[in-house]
């Protein structure tokens, strides 16, 4: 029988925190890391171009944009049991219909 | 009273594990928060993934199953039993309380499919379960929040509590609950996340905390609308402001006052850009102010004059046609 025990913490004084932006940069470990992947799993979003490639760069380099896109990624796999290419046109679809819908909502301007 | 996993997934005890199967991915379907327009989908998703954890695995299934028998048997206070044993009302309740502006969203998966907490389909973790003796680093942990727009200019601070899922020194399963006060800074973009660093799960066996990302969204409203850094503004204008080109004072997402030249027969939908005005980052965005022409309702004798004049003087526009 599993026991799961309860613990409060209260972290006193403000947390510093660090902006993850598009000048933020990981080594392949650490984007890994920061996904709570493996490597071999980034390294397939790249393959499926759920990921940019940047052909220019010879080492493979992540932005902290990608880590939002890669935890999307992991999530529409694991609650779809999606392959890679589902995933991939997924995301790009998910983007297109939450554009819109962000464009509709906006041009159901009432009087204020 | 919390609804049993059956109940969410809206299955009888006696369902199949094809059932089980096909009950989720419906309800995934529906309330995927990367898919739902429900505006409880976050919430509903978790719950759902708890109970599709819990049943579509024999053993856990088998437990869970025991307490529904026995409730009696599982009240304690401060320890839970069996990964079915949660409240779910209260265990995937999200856990942000805000100092000021906007409601957390919630975690995206601290507690998705329960994996990353208690042996699921988590990379890091199973590697930390096998390997129980060597020290490992605790898991990141990410989560998103929603603020107002003006948090994109002037910062915020938030308190939030969040529950992460973690094994102690004893290697058993806990729920650390904690609270954190979080300063969000200016000039975030819509979607970019902070960092805070060792805030993630407890490390084991003496191994370095993971960190916590949190993501940081802008409510969206009827006025406003974020895009990245940029921000798209709807002002209302009067039908001459627009016509004849005038100088109008309006507000901002900032907080401040603008004045803007309107083009003369300015449009609905037509937008102005105020370059690097938008969300404050290290390349500022722009902000978009979108026109909306309102016509106000004739109710004096005098307005109705001033509208049949209106008429007169452009008796050859004939709007169906155009």
């Amino acid at each position: 029988m599993t026991t799961i025990h309860y613990r409060e913490i209260v972290c006193d004084g403000f947390n510093h925190a660090e902006v993850i932006d598009e000048h933020h940069s990981f080594d392949l470990k650490h984007f890994a890391d920061a996904c709570g992947q493996s490597p071999e799993w980034v390294l397939q979003l790249l393959e499926y171009d759920i990921l940019d490639t940047r052909p220019e760069e010879r080492i493979h380099q992540f932005f902290g944009d990608d880590v939002s896109r890669a935890r999307r990624a992991y999530r529409l796999q694991r609650d779809f049991d999606a392959s890679l290419s589902a995933v991939a046109m997924m995301l790009d679809l998910i983007d297109e219909v939450q554009h819109l819908r962000k464009q509709v909502r906006h041009m159901n301007v009432k009087d204020f | 009273m919390p609804k049993s996993h059956y109940e969410v997934l809206g299955i009888t005890r006696n369902a199949t594990p094809d059932q089980i199967k096909k009950a989720y991915r419906k309800l995934a379907r529906k309330y995927h928060p990367d898919v739902s327009k429900e505006a409880d989908a976050e919430e509903k998703m978790q719950g759902i993934n708890v109970a599709y954890d819990t049943l579509s695995n024999e053993e856990k299934k088998a437990e869970y199953d025991f307490q529904l028998d026995h409730p009696e048997a599982f009240h304690q206070s401060g320890t839970q039993t069996g990964t079915g044993g949660f409240d779910n009302a209260h265990f995937y309740r999200q856990g942000f309380n805000q100092q000021d502006y906007s409601e957390f969203s919630g975690f995206e998966d601290l507690f998705g499919r329960f994996g990353s907490g208690f042996g699921g389909g988590n990379y890091q973790y199973q590697k930390q379960q096998r390997q129980q003796q060597r020290s490992y680093q605790g898991e990141d942990q990410h989560a998103s929040i929603e603020v107002d727009v003006a948090v994109a200019y002037h910062g915020s601070t938030q308190q939030i509590t969040l529950q992460i899922p973690t094994l102690n020194a004893f290697g058993e399963a806990e729920v650390q609950r904690k609270t954190l006060q979080v300063k969000i800074p200016k000039g975030m973009k819509e979607g970019q996340s902070i960092r805070l660093s060792g805030q993630g799960q407890t490390g084991i066996n003496g191994g370095k905390n993971g960190d916590l990302y949190i993501e940081i969204h802008y409510k969206d409203t009827e006025k406003i609308r974020v895009e990245g850094a940029d921000i798209y503004y709807t002002i209302n204008v009067a039908p001459w402001e627009a016509a004849l080109g005038q100088t109008i004072e309006t507000s901002t997402p900032e907080g401040t006052k603008v004045q803007v030249n309107l083009p003369k027969n300015a449009k609905t939908g037509q937008q102005l850009r105020l370059k690097d005005k938008g969300i404050p980052s290290k390349t500022p965005g722009h902000l978009f102010l979108v026109l909306n022409i309102v016509y106000p309702a004739a109710q004096t004798e005098h307005e109705q004059q001033a509208y049949q004049a209106f008429a007169e003087a452009f008796s050859a526009f004939k709007p169906r046609n155009a």
